[in-house]
């Protein structure tokens, strides 16, 4: 299969303070990686290494055997895109216009959308639902809501890879299922790359094929989810007890801290 | 709002639309004034008192009106989008203070009229890197440290401005006061055609950036995964901008507020297109601020007082109470 990231020694610090160290990975095409580690350990670094905003203060990154800084800001957004963790919009946007701006990459100086692109914008819209609310004031939605805008954006780009930052932290149970089941099924049907930051165990353990677990900025265990997943594992780098057991229904594992 | 994305029908309907408008409102303020003005006789016959009215006095302040307009509106929504910031204003920024430095420095010296506007072009620039510098806290650019250091840069270059102005001659002196409160004093068409040329090469390069400017807004990250290459764009619009900025400050001084308010009503009415809300703030502002100086000239010229207002104090007290409501509007929500 095809190789999408190579990454050979990388390591990132912010004013000499190492954030990653060492790292050296291969993700390969189709695969659904989950990111996992505790706050701070370096997870949306990682993100924004792979998109790559940031460059590696060490070490190389290549995305389809091509160094990653050679690529032009709007040669990389076509191939990754990026659902943010966190986003507040100031101005008025409508949600189209918002969506319409994974176009961006695509379109010339003058250019401007063409009908296509707006038949891929909604498309998109109709895949995360949310094209009801096209013509609405982004600033006015709700965080489900925006979040669903903001993936359609993602996925308009028409990316080879989704690197997605804790899609469901701000969502309620209904809408953490919606984008667990979105994400299952454009992994799924689409030709889709995908690496996705995470907090909830049960769900990385479920949707995930492949895990990288991460500690102070180093990988800790990668592989599928029953070889990350020990207990002794997480509870070394999570600093907690964690219960595990299986799932009656589904027969996959579910995780949870486990309270005094 | 509109469902539909922008199309070129409605930027030319939206467009055309407002250029009508700042026809009829140069018109009209070519026509009115300290009294009414017979167009006609005056464009007909070259020796009568109504043509030299209109082509010494009337003329060159309906331009600059025009040309200030559109280049603080338009300037005004450059601001917003890279400081992603819809109350960022040159004004408010002090960046229009810095340029104000600069030319009373420049002015001070007897200095050329082009060599003033190109020093207000580089004290505007300098002072955007600066207060840009101050304001930046851990790659973050939080609101009220960017107002307040706006604030405290005005009060700094104000001060300056006042020691320069008792050191020089009474006329200098005099030419300063203008610079202070905003004027669109009739000026030499040369002068005018400088700052023109300025503004049109500012607007230009911000108009060939308006796509780019809706990535900005949505926030330096959410850009760059757009492919934006967010420092070059940064460094094109600070150099726009300060073109613009220091090039009207150099001729009219400071008239603020303009570029507050002017962007927040088209956007009200238009959206958030940058492509559409640069074009149409700076048509919209042209037409604005010829008409607000057609106030300021007429409002005293009946009465008592026999005098004008300079229509710095105009925009003012209007931006003033508008920037109050911005503040205090629910739907800001603490949140800008």
């Amino acid at each position: 299969m095809t190789t999408v990231y190579a990454l050979d020694n990388v390591s990132l610090s912010y004013e000499a303070l190492p954030v990653l160290k060492d790292l050296g990975f291969a993700i390969r095409e189709r695969e659904f990686v989950g990111v996992l580690g505790p706050n701070g350990c370096g997870k949306t670094t990682l993100l924004n290494l792979l998109a790559g905003v940031l460059p590696p203060t060490a070490g190389k990154i290549r995305l389809y055997e091509r160094e990653l800084r050679d690529y032009s800001r709007r040669e990389a957004a076509r191939i990754v895109s990026v659902l943010p963790q966190e986003t507040f919009i100031e101005f008025p946007f409508t949600a189209l216009e918002v969506v319409l701006m994974g176009r961006a990459p695509y379109l010339g100086r003058f250019q401007w959308e063409s009908p296509r692109d707006l038949e891929i914008s909604r498309e998109a819209m109709r895949l995360t639902d949310c094209l009801g609310f096209a013509d609405r004031d982004i600033r006015l939605l709700s965080g489900g809501e925006r979040e669903r805008v903001l993936l359609a954006r993602a996925l308009a780009q028409e990316p080879k890879v989704l690197l997605l930052d804790e899609p469901t932290t701000h969502l309620d149970l209904q809408h953490q299922a919606e984008i667990y089941r979105l994400l299952k099924r454009l992994h799924a049907e689409r030709d889709l790359t995908l690496v996705v930051v995470l907090h909830d165990l049960s769900f990385a353990a479920t949707a995930c094929g492949r895990l990288l677990l991460f500690a102070e900025g180093r990988l800790k265990a990668d592989g599928g989810p029953e070889a990350v997943m020990r207990p002794e594992t997480l509870r070394e780098v999570f600093g907690t007890e964690v219960l595990s057991g299986v799932h009656p229904e589904t027969g996959r594992p579910y995780f949870l801290p486990k309270l005094p | 709002m509109n469902a539909a994305p922008l199309s070129f029908r409605r930027f030319a309907a939206v467009l055309s639309g407002l250029a009508l408008l700042l026809v009829a409102a140069v018109a009209l303020s070519l026509a009115f004034g300290g009294g009414r003005l017979d167009l006609a006789a005056a464009w007909g016959d070259s020796m009568s008192p109504e043509h030299d009215i209109l082509f010494y006095s009337r003329l060159p302040r309906v331009l600059l009106g025009l040309i200030v307009g559109f280049a603080l509106s338009s300037g005004g929504v450059a601001f917003q989008s890279l400081l992603r910031n819809p109350m960022a204003d040159p004004y408010i920024l002090g960046v229009s203070g810095g340029a104000a430095l600069g030319s009373v420095v420049a002015v001070s010296l007897g200095l050329a009229f082009t060599w003033v506007s190109s020093v207000a072009f580089v004290s505007a620039l300098a002072s955007l890197l600066l207060i840009y510098w101050i304001a930046q806290t851990k790659g973050r650019l939080p609101v009220y440290t960017l107002l307040l250091t706006g604030v405290i840069f005005n009060a700094f270059s104000f001060a300056l401005i006042m020691f320069i102005n008792s050191l020089v001659s009474f006329e200098q002196a005099h030419r300063i006061w203008y610079l202070m409160v905003g004027s669109l004093e009739a000026e030499s068409y040369g002068k005018i055609a400088v700052t023109g040329g300025f503004v049109l090469a500012g607007f230009l390069l911000l108009f060939l950036h308006a796509g780019k400017m809706n990535l900005m807004a949505l926030g330096d990250s959410s850009a760059q995964y757009l492919g934006l290459d967010v420092e070059k764009f940064r460094r094109h619009i600070f150099f726009a901008a300060s073109l613009m900025i220091g090039a009207t400050v150099s001729l009219s001084g400071l008239i603020g507020f303009v570029g507050l308010f002017i962007p927040h009503m088209v956007r009200l009415r238009l959206g958030s297109d940058h492509r559409l809300l640069l074009p149409a703030s700076a048509l919209f502002g042209a037409a604005f601020l010829v008409l607000a100086d057609l106030a300021a000239r007429t409002i005293l010229s009946g009465s008592d007082y026999q005098t004008q207002i300079p229509v710095g104090v105009l925009t003012a007290l209007i931006g003033g109470p508008f920037f109050v409501y911005l503040v205090k509007k629910p739907s800001s929500r603490g949140a800008w």
